[in-house]
């Protein structure tokens, strides 16, 4: 009888998830932005895996403001620069500064040290494996107000062995993410594709 | 950040757990031990620690004596620059050939030139890092001092350089702090006292000053103790069972540095470049058995976030100046 009981307490489990994963993948494509959903046929025309570096040479975005840019120089090293929408986050640090009875000038000046904790962060930045590999969110001042991105900077050894990621479109001038991109890390796992992005060349 | 916080997770670019990366406060302190010569090794603990993005996160820094001076020039140049103080202006100005026995050994004189050489107004600007010297006064009884057993810094005077009115001040309190005993003249300080080099702890100085961090600073639980000799020479070492409430990772030369000749006054080219690479190569084997890597400047640069320069110039850890549009709007 326990037995029974047991067996149709895990169904019904297991029923409540499917219901749950649905209406939340359901919810995830509603909250999609229009210009992500009318470019969905482009999948369907002739893209093409990139075969080369150069094939991604240059700075390539969203409608919504995320993209990437290779080469990105820095230190001498070559990277692709993977970045996320900026976004306004004077509030956050002023919240802050006014939680620890600072100043928002005194508080920039110790911003590397107190960024996670304003961003509420579970994890230190920037952080680098062994492979040169490196995240933070680089955070930076105009006309008196705190922007805030997160990026990912990846080797360009590692970005060689990830080519088929990249899927160009005939003109060269979109790109679209397919597949796994594998980082071969042992800090960040593997990133897989965004289903309906489409980065469009700068 | 919201927005993009949801596209982070969707592209399930998430962090592996690592218990090293766990943020609670990444707010770090620096000890900058005395020894002299021997400093040229805190250049490169210093160098390291930039690479692996760890200095601009160093808000306190506490040093003795050579230690003192290291705190200064870190909180007031670059790497490169601090490098360059070392290589170039020490040698030549510590080392003076002259008449005077006292000046042979280090330049009083030569040791003030380097001083004034640093830009300290950064340190009246900016409230962080906040530089911490210590000296002991020169009193008449230190002789009985040195044959009773004091315990190391009970007479230890601290000076918080941010909190000087004055950049003449603050080069006094540098030139207290390594007033060596006996080849180097005691200084007068604004309270009118004598001071001299804060290291010689027989007297009651404080050699490895972790306490001015510690007491002062509760926001820091990670501390970073460089020590001047190797584990041989070491006479005091910090306990971490002394500061429960902090995480301490020392640094202790892999060599020996040297004794009073040949490290303490040793100011040549040669050994200051050997020690730089030494203090480097040491460093990074203690930040990797933390588990951390280097990163790139591009992170500390204050170029755009999102787009536009493909290369970033290294202007880690600059500040706006005290008179831009930013400082003064936001001192709210």
């Amino acid at each position: 009888m326990r037995a029974h009981i047991f067996c149709a307490s895990c169904y019904i489990t297991v029923l409540l998830n499917i219901f749950f994963i649905s209406c939340k993948t359901s919810a995830l494509a509603d909250s999609k932005p229009s210009s992500e959903l009318s470019e969905k046929p482009l999948a369907e025309k002739a893209f093409l895996p990139a075969t080369s570096l150069d094939d991604l040479d240059g700075i390539w975005e969203t409608a919504d403001g995320n993209g990437f840019e290779y080469p990105f120089i820095c230190d001498g090293r070559k990277y692709l620069r993977y970045y996320f929408r900026r976004t306004d986050d004077t509030w956050r640090w002023q919240r802050f500064a006014a939680n620890h009875g600072i100043i928002l000038s005194s508080l920039w000046q110790k911003r590397f040290a107190c960024a996670p904790e304003v961003y509420e962060g579970r994890f230190m930045f920037p952080v680098a494996d062994e492979q040169d590999m490196q995240y933070a969110i680089k955070i930076v001042q105009e006309n008196s107000h705190i922007y805030g991105s997160e990026q990912y900077l990846i080797p360009e050894r590692i970005l060689a062995g990830n080519l088929a990621f990249f899927v160009l479109s005939e003109d060269r001038k979109k790109c679209i993410e397919n597949g796994t991109f594998h980082t071969m890390s042992t800090k960040f796992p593997d990133i897989i594709a965004v289903d309906g992005a489409v980065y469009e060349k700068k | 950040m919201k927005k993009s916080k949801v596209v982070f997770f969707s592209a399930c670019i998430l962090f592996l757990i690592f218990p090293e990366l766990l943020a609670i406060s990444q707010e770090y302190g620096l000890v900058l031990s005395g020894g002299g010569g021997k400093g040229a090794y805190e250049v490169g603990v210093w160098k390291a620690l930039s690479e692996y993005g760890i200095a601009h996160k160093i808000t306190a820094i506490s040093g003795t004596s050579v230690g003192g001076l290291n705190a200064a020039l870190f909180a007031c140049m670059s790497v490169e620059e601090a490098e360059e103080v070392w290589k170039n202006t020490v040698p030549k100005q510590l080392t003076i050939p002259s008449g005077s026995i006292r000046e042979s050994f280090i330049s009083q004189q030569g040791l003030q030139k380097i001083i004034s050489s640093v830009p300290l107004k950064k340190l009246q600007i900016n409230a962080w890092p906040q530089v911490t010297v210590t000296a002991v006064p020169n009193e008449f009884f230190n002789f009985l001092k040195r044959i009773t057993s004091i315990a190391p810094g009970s007479s230890a005077k601290r000076f918080v350089l941010n909190n000087e009115k004055y950049v003449s001040e603050i080069q006094k309190e540098l030139l207290a702090t390594a007033a060596f005993p006996v080849v180097c003249a005691p200084v007068v300080l604004k309270d009118g006292k004598k001071y001299s080099d804060g290291g010689d702890e027989k007297v009651g100085g404080d050699n490895t000053p972790i306490d001015p961090i510690v007491l002062h600073n509760p926001d820091i639980h990670t501390i970073i103790i460089v020590y001047l000799n190797d584990s041989q020479r070491l006479t005091r070492r910090i306990r971490q069972i002394d500061y429960p409430s902090v995480k301490l990772i020392e640094i202790i030369p892999s060599i020996d540095l040297g004794s009073l000749l040949e490290g303490t006054v040793n100011f040549t080219s040669a050994r200051i470049n050997l020690l730089i690479q030494r203090g480097y190569e040491d460093t990074l084997i203690v930040l990797k058995n933390e588990g951390l890597y280097p990163v790139s400047s591009y992170w500390f640069s204050s170029g755009s976030v999102s787009s536009g320069t493909s290369s970033s110039q290294n202007t880690a850890g600059t500040m706006p100046p005290a008179d831009s549009e930013w400082y003064n709007a936001t001192s709210w």
